[in-house]
């Protein structure tokens, strides 16, 4: 074989694709053929990239269907967008009321909750929980860039540490409903901080979701926990 | 599906205009699914090693696609990097979530494929991920007969009389068209600019 030959077979070569005797004449010509080596160290570079490659799948079919439907369960962006304006033009009247009352609103943003909501158990889960003595608030503050920052304060919600499972607050406002985070309980009380999005202020209903780890993320889980807020 | 700027094929960076600002926002992310859901989801299977993990990645990836779409900079780099810091960033927060508490201490962001593969150190790991996403967006913008052949000889493991047999080219074809590929692929990542300190 001369060069041509054996370079119109060197990919082939590279990937592993040649039988054993076509594979034998192109090491041999290798040794002694330094244009062809250049080429050769050129191809297998492109090889060891693709090793560290994953190889292509296709995503299971129904994962690209339930992607869209979750997204048509939240606001769009746009409208979000424009929510967020909206907020931001009471925010612009509340400064020209008076610089007084903005200091006083910017104090009670920083240092007192907005909204304290009491979480109470579900039908299904309100006998073990409420023999387990279970009680629990979320306690909404505002923050400067918008956010809600939540702290949800949850006694004997769990007498173990869970491996299987963890939990979701979601805010919900009629079909539309917002995450504000995944968390995981202790034994005795739970203190954990979760960041809500600026437009889940609208939202009132809260929901505790209890999800299990090796569940698909599509579901929204078992509802445990359930406020209102006012 | 090759991404791509011909006159009547948005961009990746015009689709998330697009879902900034309203206009079709669901078509314009399906669009992109389609472009790199198998990029995702190869990453995710990588990264966490599970099929089921490997889905809610890729639902999650998206999702914050989605809600996050304000935010892109299509100046501060490409939808092909953001995208791939997102995936990185949900696979360790899913290691988070899942409490492998005695792995915590590589909960450091670059180093979350090291759950799966011990022996490597964690710049080698970053490295490999970062080539790995970046071979992976390669492959997707190879022309399909090309990224055929790449398949089935290296992923699938087939040998040249082998595809020839299973897609009935003729075997000089078969070698003709894997010998380029190779070349194309090496071009493409050359091109992005990503690998040149690799290849």
């Amino acid at each position: 074989m001369d060069c041509a030959e054996i370079r119109n077979d060197l990919g082939a070569f590279v990937v592993g694709g040649l039988e054993p005797p076509e594979s034998a004449e192109i090491r041999r010509h290798l040794k002694f053929c330094p244009a062809c080596q250049e080429e050769f160290r050129k191809l297998r570079e492109v090889k060891r990239a693709l090793d560290v490659t994953p190889q292509p799948l296709e995503p299971p079919p129904h994962l690209k269907k339930e992607i869209l439907n979750r997204i048509h369960s939240e606001s769009p962006p746009v409208r979000r967008s424009r929510r967020w304006f909206a907020l931001s033009a009471v925010a612009v009247a509340l400064v020209a009321a008076g610089a007084v009352l903005w200091a006083i609103l910017a104090q009670q943003a920083t240092n007192t909750p907005v909204a304290v909501v009491k979480l109470t158990p579900t039908p299904h889960y309100s006998s073990v929980l409420n023999e387990r003595g279970y009680w629990g608030v979320a306690k909404f503050y505002s923050s400067h860039s918008g956010n809600q920052r939540v702290e949800l304060k949850l006694n004997n919600l769990s007498n173990s540490r869970s491996k299987e499972s963890y939990y979701e607050m979601w805010l919900v406002s009629g079909k539309d409903r917002l995450s504000a985070g995944t968390f995981e309980t202790t034994p005795g009380e739970t203190d954990v901080w979760l960041n809500a999005p600026a437009e889940s202020r609208d939202y009132r209903t809260v929901l505790i979701a209890l999800k299990p780890k090796n569940e698909k993320y599509s579901s929204g889980g078992k509802i445990v926990l359930r406020g209102e807020r006012r | 599906m090759p991404r791509t700027s011909a006159s009547n094929t948005p961009t990746d960076e015009q689709l998330m205009i697009r879902i900034a600002s309203g206009k079709e926002p669901d078509a314009a992310l399906s669009t992109l699914y389609d472009r790199y859901g198998r990029t995702v989801y190869g990453s995710g299977l990588k990264l966490l090693g599970d099929r089921s993990l490997a889905e809610e990645l890729v639902q999650e990836v998206f999702l914050k696609v989605w809600r996050s779409s304000r935010s892109f900079d299509p100046s501060r780099g490409g939808f092909s990097t953001w995208l791939y810091r997102i995936t990185r960033s949900v696979a360790v927060d899913i290691h988070r979530r899942r409490g492998i508490s005695a792995l915590s201490v590589l909960y450091e962001e670059d180093n979350v494929a090291s759950i799966r593969d011990m022996t490597s150190g964690p710049q080698e790991i970053v490295d490999n991920s970062w080539l790995a996403w970046r071979v992976s967006r390669a492959l997707e913008n190879l022309d399909e007969p090309y990224r055929e052949v790449i398949e089935l000889s290296y992923f699938r493991g087939l040998s040249q009389r082998e595809i020839a047999r299973e897609t009935g080219m003729p075997l000089g074809t078969v070698k003709s068209r894997t010998l380029r590929a190779l070349k194309r692929l090496r071009q493409e990542l050359g091109v992005t600019g990503a690998s040149r300190e690799v290849l």
